[in-house]
Order: C-alpha cells, then sequence, then structure tokens
C-alpha cells in the first residue's frame, strides 16, 4: 500500500469528513505534476476534529519544519486554533486545513467537491473549476505556476464531453 | 542558525509585518529574523497586546520567560509591590508558536504584488505557450480518477525512492 492509499483509507476508515484538494486533487482531474503530500480540508465541527485528532495521533503527527522536542500536542485544541496544520506523519505529510483561499469554508468547499473512488475507498475531491479559483486566489507562485496546466485540462475535459 | 525573510517572521510571531518592523525598530533589534527572536518576540507580543505592559518590559521579560521551558511548564511574575501576579501557560504558548513556526518554514511564500501579467492565450493554446506539454494531459484525461491517482502515488513514491549512488 502506498502512502496516499494509506493516508486516504486511513482518514475514511476513522469517519472524518474531509474534502482533499491541492495537488493530490489535481492529480485527480489528469495533472502530470508528481506530489508528496495530501492537501485535506475538513468538517471543523467539534466531533470531526476529535476524529481527526485521533487519528492523527495514531500516525504521531508531528509539525513538518520544526525540531523535535517542542511541546506540541496533536489534540482538538491544535486543529481549533490553527486554519492549516502542515504535518509529517509515519505514512506520509499531510495538510489540513478547514477553510480553502478564494472557496471559503468546509460546506463551501463540498459544495464543489466530487466523488471519487481509489484503492476501494471512496472520498471526495475538490472540482477543477474549484481548483482554479484556489491557485488564483493564494497568488503563491508556485501556485500560479500551476495554473496553465489546469486551464488546458478543464478546456480540454469541456471539450470531450461536447464530443469534440 | 536558520533565518528566515520578513514575512516568514512575522508568521512565526503571529503578528503583521508592519507590527514587527515597529516594534523591532522601537526595540532598537537589527533585522535579524530567526526562530529564537520570533518565539522572544511573540512572547512579547502576547505580554504587551494581552496585558498592556510596556513593550520594553515585555521584551526584557520575554528572555527568561521562553527559556524557562522545559524545566518549567509555567511561567510567573510577581509585580514588585506583590498586588499582581502573571502566570503563562509555556507549553501552550510554545505548542501555539510551535504551529506558526511550522506554517512559516512550509506553507508561507510571499504572494506575488500587483496584477498578474496578462496572458494573451488561455485554455490548450495557453498552456501550449506556458511549455506544458498536452500530450501527457491528454493520455491522463484518458484513464480515470482512480488509475490517476495510483500512478499519482506511484511516481510519488518511486521518486521518494531515488537515491543518488554515484
Amino acid at each position: 500500500m502506498t502512502f496516499l492509499t494509506a493516508l486516504l483509507e486511513g482518514l475514511s476508515a476513522a469517519g472524518v469528513e474531509f474534502v482533499v484538494i491541492g495537488g493530490v486533487a489535481a492529480g485527480a482531474h489528469g495533472s502530470t505534476r508528481v506530489t508528496f503530500d495530501l492537501d485535506v480540508c475538513y468538517a471543523p465541527t467539534s466531533e470531526n476534529r476529535k476524529r481527526l485528532a485521533k487519528v492523527l495521533r495514531g500516525w504521531k503527527a508531528y509539525l513538518r519544519g520544526v525540531e523535535p522536542g517542542l511541546p506540541f500536542e496533536m489534540d482538538e485544541r491544535a486543529l481549533a486554533t490553527s486554519r492549516v496544520l502542515t504535518l509529517t506523519t509515519t505514512l506520509g505529510d499531510l495538510d489540513v486545513m478547514d477553510e480553502v483561499a478564494g472557496i471559503g469554508g468546509y460546506e463551501a468547499v463540498l459544495a464543489q467537491s466530487v466523488l471519487v473512488e481509489a484503492g476501494g475507498t471512496r472520498f471526495r475531491v475538490l472540482d477543477l473549476p474549484g481548483l482554479l479559483v484556489a491557485k488564483r486566489a493564494t497568488r503563491r507562485p508556485r501556485d500560479i505556476a500551476q495554473i496553465p496546466e489546469l486551464e488546458a485540462l478543464l478546456a480540454r475535459r469541456n471539450e470531450l464531453r461536447k464530443g469534440g | 542558525m536558520e533565518t528566515m525573510t520578513l514575512g516568514q517572521f512575522a508568521v512565526a510571531v503571529g503578528a503583521p509585518r508592519r507590527w514587527v518592523q515597529n516594534a523591532m525598530a522601537v526595540l532598537g533589534l537589527p533585522a535579524r529574523y530567526d526562530a529564537e527572536g520570533a518565539k522572544r518576540l511573540a512572547f512579547t507580543r502576547m505580554l504587551h497586546q494581552d496585558l498592556g505592559m510596556p513593550l520594553a518590559r515585555a521584551h526584557q521579560l520575554a528572555a527568561p520567560a521562553v527559556a524557562a521551558w522545559p524545566e518549567r511548564s509555567r511561567w510567573e511574575y510577581t509585580s514588585a509591590d506583590d498586588l499582581v501576579t502573571l502566570s503563562v501557560d509555556l507549553e501552550r504558548f510554545l505548542s501555539d508558536y510551535a504551529v506558526r513556526l511550522s506554517l512559516a518554514r512550509t506553507h508561507y511564500a510571499e504572494k506575488r504584488r500587483g496584477r498578474p501579467p496578462k496572458r494573451r492565450k488561455r485554455g490548450v493554446a495557453g498552456a501550449r505557450e506556458y511549455g506544458v506539454d498536452i500530450s501527457l494531459l491528454e493520455e491522463s484525461l484518458r484513464r480515470t480518477p482512480e488509475e490517476r491517482l495510483r500512478r499519482l502515488d506511484e511516481a510519488a513514491q518511486f521518486v521518494q525512492s531515488l537515491r543518488v549512488v554515484g
């Protein structure tokens, strides 16, 4: 089992409500870029935060880029006090957030998502127009660099749907 | 010690850039941005913003306070007349600081300022002009999302397994 499958299966099995965004969502829509982390937007309810924190603790999640040893507790409070956490886990790198730039909170992200199945696991991923909105909104160079490819995918996909 | 940009430093402090620049000017600090400085300035800001302590006094107290962990999990300060005692949960403070430091180092990127340059073409033509290999996209679109994700997963695993041996 590879790291993406393991992370997605683990989140789903734990009953976490989430939508896959970022590079993996782009990959699901046809992007040819390789990504080394999974980005998810999660429902910011108390119960969901508890479920997410529990599964992250099981994967020994710690803050990426921070020297080990600082007093970080992966719990509901850590999720509630930061909109984004960039984590490293025993399975792979994982970024969790409760909103997406340009789109909004979880409900708005969910409304712009599609259901995908991979490795026997079903989960939702942000749709292609949503990804484009998010990439444009961040205004970060690495996101802007991906816009032409996503625009081409959207154009080609629309042509294919029209039978072109 | 690894230095940061002003933007990263401000994220680690948990303050707007302008506040950081003003505070550093008032405190007479050199424009050197590292993790230890961010930790101390974050503590300074907490004492100054949340408790109304003068900036210079807050900065003076911040150094021994952040150095007290891990020997002590709380930092306490009592005023000279014994009327006021402050108690700060150092572990909680440091946990919040660590989250911001992680974001500063992994998530933060300078935003492109101003209006983005106008691209003459969009869609497939624009991507081709940008250098995107459209044939790869077309091949990818012929696959199901499940097949695409499996290939992405395998490619990421493969690249991560690469080691230079010569």
